[in-house]
C-alpha cells in the first residue's frame, strides 16, 4: 500500500507485489499492478479514522480482485477501456469530431505536425481547426475506415492487442463483414476507427494505425503475419460526447437564439446559452468594448478595447466552444432589421438584454408587425444592486413587456415591475465623480443573467409556455443610503410572493396584447 | 361594481375620533377629574388606584359624535383593594362620587359606573364614565381578577355586586386571536376591522335617535364585527395592498342579518353580558333595529352593483350620512397631466 503526502485526505494506492501471472490479466488490475478498488472522484474519507481507511482499502481491493476473477470481465474492461488503451510510453492522440454514427463509412483525417483531427468531412475538420488553432499551417487529408460495432463480445486485455485480436473483436461484432473485408483489401494502407457500445447509452471510441502493409495486404487481414498495433487515444470533441456532460439537453442543439444587446447581461447570457448547448446564436449590438466596461463584461481587456462587443463575443465563444455557430450584427437593432428583415425568421427565442425600454418596445413592435410568434425574453437590471427582472412577450397567454408600463398617480410613465419608486433618476453623474461609482456591479448583472438563462431554457424546452415576470431581490442598504425610495413591489412583496404573482402581471388593457389576442 | 375603497377610507378619516386631535375638551375634563379623585383619596386616606381608558378609546374604534349627541369617554378606575374587604361594592363608587361632587357638577352613581355629566343650555353635551374596579386576590395575595362594582347606591342588596370583568381583554382578543401574524398583513387586517366597526357605529348614530334605548350601543357593533368580520385585504403583483372595505362590511351585515340581526351577540369576554339587553326591552325598538339593518344590507348591495362611483357614493350617503364623500362625475373629473419623458432607471 502506498500513501501520498495528503493521506488521510487522499486514498492509499494498493499494488500487488511480485508475480501476478497466476491471476492472469483481469479488469481493475492496471499494467503497473495497481488495483483500482474505487474511483478517485466523489470520495469522502473520514480523516479522523486513518486506520479505518487502510483496513477498508485492503478489504475493497481484495473484493475487487475476487469480483474481477469471477465476474463479467468484458463489461468491466469496457468501462475502464481508457486505462488499458494507449501506448504507455508514447501518447498517440487524435481529436475526433465524430459522434456515435450508426453505420460503417469512410471518414477524414486532417493532420499536420501539430494536430490530428478526425471528422466526417474535410469542411467540418477545417472549420473546427480554424476556430480553435490560430495556425496558418494547412492540414493534409487522408481517409479512415469508421467501424461501429453492434456488440462487444471478446473485449479483454489479458494480453496486448495485435492485429489478430483486433480482427476477432471487429468481425465478431459486425454485420457487414464482406463490405469491410472488400474495403480493406482494396485500401491496404487505411487506418481504422472503431466504436464499441458500452451498454450505458454510450460508446467507447478508439483508433488504430498499422505497420506498413506487406505483400499489398492490409495488416488486419494478413493472417500470415500478426503484428503489433499502434494504439491511438481518441479525444472526443463531438456533440454526442461533450454536451450531456455540461448538463445540456440534446434538444438545445438545434435551437436558434437571437440576442439583442450584448452588454453585461447579454454577454453572460450568450456564453451560458452556448455552454448549455445552443449551437446557433446571433448577436445584435452596435456598441464597442470600452475600458469602462471591463469590470462588468464577459470580455475583458485582452479581448481588445474598441472592438465591437458582438465580434469579441463571437471570437471568445467560438474559441472556447468551437461547435457553436454564431452570426453577428454590429449595428443598432433598427439598422439591423432594416437591412435584414428576416433576422428573426429562424429564431426560436429572442433575448432582449438591451435594458433600454424604447428598444424593447421596438423589438416587440417589430415581431408584431412581422406577424412573428417568436417568444421574446426581456431582461433588465435595477440600479445599485436592488434587483433584476425578466419578462416574456409573444407567448400564448396575455402578458407582454408593454403590459408593465403605466402612469403613476402623479402622471409619471413608469415600469410597474420596478423595485425603485417612480420619479427617481439614477445615473453615474449622480454619484459625483465620473465613472467613480457604477450603479450596478458585475454580480448584479450575473444574477439577472442567471434568471434569464434559466427562463430561456424553460422556454426552449417547452417547460414554460405562459408569459411570466420573474425578479430577484437584492439588498436594500446601499440604495437607502443614497436616499432613494423603493416601490411597493420591493417593499411589500416577499420572494415567495414575487414568485406566486409571476403570471399575474398582464394588463387587460394593453394595446399590444389586445391586438395579438384578436 | 364601482371602485369605492378611496371613498370608504375618506369616510373613515372623516368620522374617526383621533386621540391626538379630537375630543380635547373632554379629555381635559377627564384628566382634571382624575387629579381631583387622587387628591381627595390622599386627603381622606383612601386606597390608591390605577386608571386607563376603556371602551372605544382603548379599542381605537372611536368616532366623532353626531351634531347634538351626548358623547362620552370611558375610564376604568382600579382601586388597590381586596374586594373581600368591601362587602358593599357601592361603597367604593361612593368615594368617586363624593370626591368629584361639586355644587355645579352633576355626578351620579349608575349601575355600571359613576357618571359626570356636562350640559349645554340644559341639554346633555358630554360625559365621563368611571367604571370602578376592585381586585380579587388569590391565596398568595396576587391579583386573580378585576371585579367591577355594579349597582346603584339604593339598589337592593342583591343588585349591588362585584362582577368579574376584563376591560383590557377585548382589545387583546382582537389583536392576538384574530390576526396573529403581522407578516400576513395582520396590521392591515386589524385596521380594516376597526374601520368596519366605525362604519357600523356611524350607521347606528345616523339612523337611530339617541333618545330612550332605540339606538344600539357601540360595543354591540364591535361585538357583531368581532363575531362575523372576515378580513378582505390582499396584495397584488405590484405590491399594492388591496383593501375591500365595502365587501367586508357587506359580509358582516349579511351574516348578522342571517343570524337574528346579531341580537343574540354577547360580549366576547367576561362577563359575556347581553349587549342588546336594553334595546330588546321594547318590541318596537327591536323591530325598528332589524328593519334598518336589513335596509343597510340592501343599500350596500345596491351600491356594490352600481358601476359608477359617483352614483354608488350617493346611495351610500343615505345610510352613512353626509360624511360619506361623493366623488366628482367621471366626465367632470380633472385629468392628470401625463409625463412623456421619464429619465431611465434601469440598465442592460
Amino acid at each position: 500500500m502506498a500513501f501520498d503526502n495528503h493521506f488521510p485526505n487522499s486514498r492509499p494506492s494498493v499494488y500487488i507485489l511480485g508475480d501476478t501471472t497466476m491471476l492472469g490479466q483481469v479488469p481493475h488490475l492496471l499494467p503497473s499492478n495497481e488495483i483500482c478498488y474505487c474511483d478517485k472522484e466523489g470520495l469522502l474519507l473520514d480523516d479522523s479514522n486513518p486506520v479505518g481507511i487502510i483496513e477498508e482499502a485492503f478489504t475493497m481491493s481484495f473484493d475487487t480482485l475476487k469480483g474481477s476473477v469471477n465476474g463479467n470481465a468484458d463489461r468491466d474492461y469496457l468501462r475502464e477501456f481508457e486505462y488499458y488503451w494507449g501506448d504507455s510510453v508514447e501518447n498517440f492522440r487524435v481529436i475526433s469530431l465524430l459522434g456515435d454514427l450508426p453505420t460503417p463509412r469512410i471518414v477524414k483525417l486532417g493532420s499536420n505536425k501539430n494536430i490530428k483531427l478526425i471528422g466526417e468531412t474535410e469542411e467540418v475538420i477545417d472549420d473546427f481547426y480554424k476556430k480553435t488553432e490560430n495556425l496558418e499551417e494547412q492540414l493534409e487529408f487522408s481517409e479512415v475506415l469508421f467501424i461501429p460495432l453492434t456488440n462487444s463480445y471478446g473485449i479483454s486485455f489479458q494480453e496486448k492487442w495485435d492485429t489478430k485480436k483486433l480482427y476477432n473483436v471487429i468481425f465478431q461484432n459486425i454485420r457487414l463483414h464482406n463490405r469491410i473485408l472488400e474495403y480493406l483489401k482494396s485500401n491496404p494502407e487505411i487506418q481504422v476507427y472503431v466504436t464499441i457500445p458500452n451498454g450505458e447509452d454510450n460508446r467507447v471510441h478508439f483508433c488504430v494505425e498499422f505497420e506498413k502493409a506487406k505483400n499489398g495486404k492490409h495488416p488486419l487481414i494478413d493472417k500470415s503475419n500478426s503484428t503489433v498495433l499502434r494504439e491511438i487515444i481518441v479525444d472526443r470533441a463531438d456533440v454526442d460526447y461533450l454536451l450531456p456532460r455540461g448538463g445540456a439537453s440534446r434538444e438545445m442543439r438545434d435551437k436558434n437564439v437571437s440576442i439583442v444587446g450584448c452588454g453585461a447581461i447579454g454577454s453572460i447570457v450568450a456564453m451560458e446559452l452556448a455552454k448549455m448547448g445552443v449551437m446557433n446564436l446571433s448577436f445584435i449590438d452596435h456598441d464597442k468594448l470600452s475600458r469602462a466596461n471591463i469590470y462588468r463584461h464577459v470580455l475583458g481587456n485582452s479581448s481588445g478595447i474598441g472592438k465591437y462587443k458582438v465580434e469579441g463575443l463571437k471570437e471568445k465563444i467560438e474559441a472556447d466552444l468551437p461547435l457553436t455557430d454564431i452570426t453577428i450584427y454590429p449595428k443598432t437593432f433598427q439598422e439591423t432589421v432594416n437591412e435584414s428583415p428576416d433576422l428573426f425568421a429562424s429564431a426560436d427565442l429572442i433575448i432582449d438584454a438591451t435594458g433600454i425600454p424604447n428598444t424593447s418596445f421596438q423589438i416587440l413592435d417589430f415581431t408584431y408587425n412581422q406577424r412573428l410568434n417568436t417568444p421574446i425574453l426581456h431582461s433588465w437590471l435595477e440600479p445599485i444592486g436592488i434587483g433584476g427582472h425578466v419578462v416574456t412577450s409573444n407567448l400564448n397567454s396575455i402578458g407582454c413587456y408593454r403590459c408593465l408600463y403605466s402612469y403613476s398617480e402623479d402622471g409619471q410613465f413608469y415600469n410597474k415591475a420596478s423595485f425603485a419608486a417612480p420619479g427617481q433618476t439614477f445615473s453615474k453623474s449622480m454619484f459625483g465623480c465620473v465613472n467613480m461609482f457604477t450603479p450596478f456591479s458585475s454580480v448584479d448583472a450575473t444574477k439577472t443573467a442567471i434568471l434569464t438563462v434559466e427562463l430561456a431554457k424553460k422556454l426552449l424546452t417547452g417547460e414554460e409556455t405562459k408569459s411570466s415576470l420573474e425578479s430577484w431581490k437584492g439588498e436594500s442598504g446601499e440604495f437607502l443610503k443614497h436616499g432613494y425610495k423603493f416601490s411597493d413591489r420591493y417593499s411589500n412583496l416577499t420572494l415567495q410572493e414575487l414568485k406566486d404573482f409571476k403570471y399575474e402581471f398582464a394588463n387587460k388593457t394593453c394595446s399590444t396584447c389586445l391586438i395579438r389576442e384578436a | 361594481m364601482a371602485e369605492l375603497q378611496k371613498q370608504f377610507r375618506k369616510f373613515e378619516e372623516n368620522i374617526r375620533l383621533s386621540d391626538i386631535d379630537d375630543n380635547k375638551p373632554l379629555r381635559d375634563k377627564r384628566d382634571l377629574l382624575i387629579k381631583e379623585l387622587k387628591e381627595w383619596g390622599k386627603k381622606n386616606e383612601k386606597p390608591g388606584f390605577d386608571w386607563f381608558n376603556q371602551g372605544s378609546y382603548h379599542m381605537s374604534t372611536g368616532i366623532k359624535p353626531m351634531e347634538g349627541d351626548d358623547y362620552d369617554i370611558d375610564v376604568a378606575i382600579v382601586y388597590d383593594i381586596n374586594i373581600d374587604d368591601y362587602e358593599d361594592p357601592t361603597e367604593v363608587k361612593k368615594w368617586v362620587r363624593d370626591a368629584l361632587k361639586r355644587n355645579n357638577r352633576e355626578v351620579e352613581i349608575l349601575t355600571p359606573c359613576v357618571r359626570v355629566q356636562y350640559r349645554e343650555k340644559g341639554e346633555p353635551k358630554n360625559h365621563v364614565d368611571f367604571a370602578v374596579y376592585g381586585k380579587e386576590l388569590n391565596w398568595n395575595n396576587d391579583e386573580r381578577s378585576k371585579q367591577i362594582s355594579k349597582g346603584r347606591e339604593f339598589s337592593s342588596f342583591d343588585n349591588r355586586v362585584w362582577e368579574e370583568s376584563e376591560p383590557k381583554r377585548l382589545r387583546e382578543l382582537i389583536k392576538d386571536e384574530m390576526f396573529q401574524s403581522d407578516k400576513e398583513l395582520g396590521g392591515q387586517k386589524r385596521t380594516q376591522f376597526r374601520r368596519n366597526v366605525r362604519y357600523l357605529k356611524r350607521w347606528k348614530d345616523n339612523n337611530f335617535s339617541s333618545n330612550g334605548n332605540q339606538r344600539p350601543t357601540g360595543i354591540a357593533m364591535t361585538a357583531i364585527c368581532h363575531e362575523w368580520f372576515k378580513p378582505l385585504v390582499s396584495k397584488d403583483w405590484e405590491g399594492n395592498i388591496v383593501e375591500k372595505d365595502l365587501e367586508s362590511l357587506l359580509n358582516v351585515v349579511r351574516t348578522a342579518v342571517a343570524n337574528n340581526c346579531g341580537l343574540n351577540v354577547k360580549l366576547p369576554v367576561i362577563p359575556h353580558n347581553d349587549l342588546f339587553e336594553k334595546l330588546k326591552e321594547s318590541d318596537h325598538n327591536e323591530e325598528n333595529y332589524k328593519k334598518k339593518l336589513k335596509e343597510l344590507k340592501k343599500t350596500l348591495e345596491v351600491a356594490w352593483n352600481e358601476p359608477d362611483p359617483h352614483e354608488a357614493s350617493k346611495i351610500l350617503r343615505k345610510v352613512f350620512g353626509e360624511d360619506f364623500p361623493v366623488p366628482e362625475k367621471k366626465e367632470t373629473a380633472k385629468k392628470t397631466a401625463y409625463s412623456a419623458i421619464t429619465t431611465s432607471s434601469s440598465s442592460g
